[in-house]
């Protein structure tokens, strides 16, 4: 926390700045961000829990890209190398 | 499920309350499919509904239809949005419904006569997940829907059966508008971040902040607010002067001495207000009618809604922001000129993914619990963040038009993304970023 600069303005403040009252509640906010945002990245690596609308929307989606001409040409492309590698991990 | 799934159709042409009621009691299917004349079953539609609802076990099941049978005019539905259904009857004409659900709601309505699927719909109370929208094509449409004249009261029965206070009304437009009534007159506090800024619109220049808090002040109906100005220390001393000259019974000031971080300026205005409802609010807005507040409020006081946004136009006129939208892994606003308009979607409140803070309202309480807004994300998407957050804890974004206020956001704002501001949000609520619920690109087949 910096102070404020010198030439600033003037005027009656609602609390004084870096009160700290006022930083332990911005820090109380913080922390409970970063709760949040564990919970959410948390529910990224869960299966379960999906909407079933949302679940037919992104089987829907799939199906889309696996049908596009981008799609198909990548597969034919690196069809010979994914056939190679499997037959490397048998040996 | 154990039980097989017994799925009969039943046509608006043939039944009324009275035959579907005594139908409803005798029957051994499971689920009624509602088909609302002239519209018809597409090919395959029966299988598709009978594989879902043996995945799912929903209670409520709708989906997307072509015109004419053609694929050039397919309308695309949104996700479950029990606001936007008081508005618009998205459904479409095929409709169809547990039946063990429709006894327990008391089965069909005698007043709805003609309108059974709507009607039913906007009588679920139960949870959102458990009624399916199909992203295929069930029905086939002779001609492109038109709302039908029992609507709007349909709704006032539904408004009327959840103590919802409010009144149904006819747009300019044609469409249909609820009113919520705001209960209690709660403090709202308006918290603007500012560095003072100046910049002319219109041909008259001076501070922004100042023409945000007049437009408060002066022209907004709604009277119990307090606002909260976050400025920064190169704020100028004028531009303060000018907004205590506004109003300095019901300004507070809050300094803000560290590196700019549009997030911790927020949650600082946030430890500072004292109202049940917070509304954040860019210093380079403009009050356009003077009961947005009042509509927005109304709207924040619905259960289960988190946030509230409103329309926000550029100087020129042009929509900026019409709510949120989230897909292929990016988050932008839904406006002018990147999106076209579905019919009615940008005149008509509905839930949404989320909506910008430049204007957006949500209840302190709420604001704490997610713990207010993220201050990894100083510049941008602190915003998508934030209603994400809230959707975390069961709580939708709703947009309404009926809150207008210019955004001279051109004026103000570097719009440069950087790589890691994307990436934290990412790392987040990348499966979320992918598919937007509420919002399908109508250009897409």
């Amino acid at each position: 926390m910096t102070g404020p600069v010198p030439d600033s303005w003037h005027a009656e403040e609602a609390e004084e700045a870096g009160a700290p009252r006022a930083l332990g509640l911005e820090d109380q906010l913080a922390l409970l961000d970063r709760v949040r945002g564990l919970e959410a990245r948390l529910a990224e690596y869960s299966a379960g829990g999906r909407a079933p609308s949302n679940v037919l929307s992104a089987e829907q989606e799939v199906v889309r890209m696996q049908s596009s001409l981008a799609w198909r040409l990548g597969n034919a492309i690196t069809r010979p190398s994914r056939i190679v590698g499997r037959l490397r991990r048998r040996r | 499920m154990s039980a097989p799934i017994l799925i009969e159709t039943w046509s608006s042409d043939d039944e009324t309350a009275v035959s579907a009621n005594a139908r409803l009691a005798k029957t051994d299917a499971t689920h009624v499919l509602w088909l609302q004349s002239p519209a018809r079953l597409a090919p395959g539609a029966l299988a598709l509904l009978g594989s879902v609802i043996t995945r799912f076990d929903p209670d409520l099941l709708y989906g997307d239809s072509t015109v004419n049978a053609t694929d050039e005019v397919r309308v695309l539905r949104p996700a479950f949005s029990p606001l936007r259904l008081r508005e618009q009857n998205y459904l479409g004409p095929v409709v169809v419904m547990s039946v063990a659900w429709m006894r327990s709601v008391g089965g069909f309505d005698p007043a709805a006569d003609g309108i059974h699927g709507y009607d039913f719909a906007l009588r679920y109370d139960g949870a959102p997940e458990r009624v399916v929208r199909v992203p295929e094509v069930l029905s086939v449409l002779p001609a492109v829907e038109s709302p039908h004249s029992a609507e709007p009261d349909a709704v006032t029965r539904a408004l009327a059966a959840r103590a919802v206070r409010g009144s149904v009304e006819r747009r300019e437009d044609g469409s249909r508008r609820v009113r919520y009534d705001v209960i209690a007159e709660p403090l709202v506090s308006v918290i603007i971040p500012t560095r003072g800024s100046s910049a002319e619109v219109r041909g008259s220049g001076g501070p922004l902040v100042t023409r945000a808090v007049r437009g408060l002040v002066e022209s907004t109906s709604y009277p119990n607010i307090e606002i909260v100005i976050v400025a920064d220390d190169e704020t100028p001393q004028s531009a303060i002067d000018e907004v205590l000259a506004t109003d300095n019974h019901r300004v507070r000031l809050v300094r803000y001495s560290r590196p700019f971080n549009f997030s911790a300026k927020i949650n600082a205005g946030a430890i500072h207000a004292s109202g049940r409802y917070l509304l954040l609010l860019n210093d380079d807005v403009e009050v356009i009618e003077s009961d947005w507040l009042g509509a927005m409020l109304g709207l924040a006081q619905q259960p289960g809604v988190g946030v509230t946004g409103a329309l926000l136009f550029f100087e020129d006129g042009t929509v900026q922001h019409a709510g949120q939208l989230y897909q292929r892994s990016w988050a932008g606003h839904i406006g002018d000129p990147g999106h076209s308009n579905p019919p009615g979607s940008f005149g008509i409140t509905r839930e949404v993914s989320g909506v910008t803070a430049a204007c957006a309202l949500l209840s302190a309480d709420d604001f704490w619990r997610v713990g207010g807004m993220s201050p990894d994300l100083p510049g941008n998407f602190n915003d998508v963040d934030l209603c994400l957050k809230l959707g975390m804890l069961g709580r939708s974004a709703v947009f309404t038009p009926d809150a207008k206020l210019f955004h001279f956001e051109s004026k103000t704002r570097d719009a440069t993304v950087q790589p890691w501001e994307i990436q934290v949000l990412r790392e987040r609520w990348n499966t979320r970023l992918l598919l937007d619920p509420y919002w399908n690109d109508s250009a897409r087949p």
